[in-house]
């Protein structure tokens, strides 16, 4: 025993074995403990390896079939068209009988309606268009009733019942705390000192804590949003309550355009809003879409879901953040603190029901941090599939 | 230090036919552990870039050759430091891509339009694309298949 101690303790032995633990962390081996996944299907949780996280060779591969669909006739082919509006790229998948000219124009008409709404959302609800109803509302002073439009007032209406939904994890009114940090336009801070200060995000979650005061008023086919009056006075500076609808607008596109594509008839494609949100019809092929989860902390994929007839939402940390310091900053704001989030949840997808909400629900997931997250989705998400990435702690 | 001590230092000394075998498993493990993982590793990288401006190429960029091609007028490119940067104008705009040569690598280092989305943005791997969407400008991997079955999300 004495000879197997002194083999071990010998230091020769010691260096051996710190070469390999660094041999295994630098592996990437050590991620297994690095990150966790969470998904109500198809069980509670599974526990990343650095097999199945980053090497698309090794995908998990999960069904999220809303419903049956049958595979299209071999003669329909594909068109892809691409829209730039509300500062994201989106493209238009469609299959059909394209030989047939009624089919040919139905989807010309399809495209130019697809178009036209685009541009009035962009005209609604982008907080860097000029003249925007975002954009004048956000320009208005405390306690202003604001003229708005009925995409406006319907987005709106969608985000005041997700912030209460959610117990206020989504919080539209984040747009002050989102400009700070560099994003929507804003300057990115080169260093930590160019940060906002503690004193001026706690002032800011003050002001976003008061969204549920805004007012909608629908009146006589005119539409109005009222601001609270609330105001809070920091660095020289009046805030007042600003919106930033990214967080549901692509969503609640979405969902539009999949009104579209039913209305002109077209059961076979997909609209993906600059890979935020996205409705699936059916494929073409088998039926099912295949769809790969972006690797959060590098390159490849995470997850490959198979999906038809439903719409999906993701966000995640890496979409718009920068690095300071070796620490990660994001367009994710916690509507507590009015900094990005650090709550270790760096992904989130939800699946089924409305676009618009599954994309406020992903960004209320990684605010809610996983174990307030995993009992939300196991209490209130029962009709939802949903899968979320931590960062263990 | 006692005698007895001392004499167990001195045989503790050089090598015995134990640690070797010992250091042998080690290294054998470690010499495992990296073959796996160098074998699993993602064995399909970047190859080149597009950069197109409303669905019409304008550059492209090829890393296994060190070339490029321009094929539209309003393209400036220098070379610093080992990095191309591209500058593209369009839509009464421009943007400033930065190619990185020995990381193969792409990112969006400036530009003048509304969100400035597209410098949060990078081409690391096949997958992902870049857009500005006030330039309608992309830039995409040379082997990128929009159609290829798969819809890469997030």
């Amino acid at each position: 025993m004495e000879k197997i101690y002194n083999i071990i303790m010998n230091k020769h032995s010691a260096f051996l074995v710190c070469a390999l633990s660094a041999a295994f962390i630098f592996s990437g081996c050590g991620s297994a403990e690095k990150y966790g996944i969470y998904t109500n299907i198809p069980q509670n949780v599974i526990t990343l390896t650095a097999g199945n996280f980053g090497f698309e060779n090794k995908l998990e591969t999960t069904s999220f079939i809303m419903q049956n669909s049958t595979p299209a006739p071999e003669k329909f082919t594909v068109k892809t068209e691409e829209f730039y509006a509300m500062n994201a790229h989106s493209v238009l998948v469609v299959a059909a009988d394209f030989g047939n000219s009624e089919t040919a124009e139905r989807f010309d008409l399809l495209k130019s309606a697809v178009g036209e709404l685009l541009l009035s959302l962009d005209l609604s609800l982008s907080a860097t268009q000029t003249g925007s109803c975002v954009y004048n509302f956000n320009s208005a002073p405390a306690g202003s009733k604001v003229v708005v439009d009925a995409n406006f007032y319907n987005a709106l209406t969608a985000a005041k019942y997700m912030h209460s939904f959610t117990e206020a994890a989504y919080n539209p009114a984040v747009y002050d705390c989102v400009q700070a940090f560099g994003f929507l336009g804003a300057d990115r801070p080169a260093s930590v000192s160019e940060l906002p200060s503690e004193e001026k995000c706690s002032a800011l979650a003050r002001v976003a804590s008061h969204f549920s005061e805004t007012e909608l008023i629908a009146e006589n086919g005119e539409y109005y949003a009222v601001k609270p009056l609330y105001t809070e006075f920091v660095e020289g500076k009046e805030y007042n309550l600003k919106l930033d609808l990214g967080g549901i607008g692509k969503g609640y596109a979405v969902d539009l355009i999949d009104g579209l594509l039913d209305e002109y008839g077209f059961e076979y494609g997909y609209f993906n809003f600059a890979s935020s949100s996205m409705v699936c019809k059916s494929s073409a092929g088998n039926g099912n879409y295949t769809v790969t989860l972006r690797n959060p902390r590098g390159s490849g994929n995470y997850l490959k879901l198979l999906v038809n007839n439903a719409k999906i939402s993701t966000s995640g940390d890496y979409f718009l953040s920068y690095i300071l310091d070796g620490k990660r900053y994001s367009s994710v704001i916690s509507p507590k603190t009015g900094k990005p989030i650090e709550t270790g949840v760096i992904t989130a997808t939800v699946i089924g029901g409305s676009a618009a909400e599954n994309d406020a629900l992903t960004t209320a997931l990684m605010v809610m941090g996983r174990e307030k997250a995993s009992v939300f989705v196991s209490e209130k998400l029962l009709d939802r599939q949903v899968v979320f990435v931590c960062e263990k702690v | 230090m006692s005698l007895e001590k001392v004499v167990l230092v001195k045989e503790d000394k050089g090598f015995k036919a134990r640690d070797l075998i010992v250091y042998a498993v080690i290294l054998l493990l470690a010499a495992v552990l990296f073959t796996t993982v160098f074998l699993t590793r993602d064995t399909n990288p970047l190859k080149g870039v597009k950069i197109s401006v409303d669905g019409e190429a304008v550059f492209t960029y090829d890393f296994e050759n060190d070339e490029y091609f321009k094929t539209a007028e309003n393209i400036e490119i220098k070379e610093i430091n080992g990095a191309l940067f591209v500058t593209v104008r369009a839509h009464g705009g421009y943007n400033v891509f930065k190619i990185l040569k020995s990381e193969r690598e792409v990112c969006v280092t400036d530009s003048d339009c509304r969100a400035k989305t597209c410098t949060y943005m990078g081409v690391n791997d096949n997958n992902s694309v870049i857009h500005c969407a006030t330039h309608h400008v992309k830039a995409e991997p040379l082997d990128y298949d929009a159609d290829g079955g798969n819809i890469p999300f997030g």
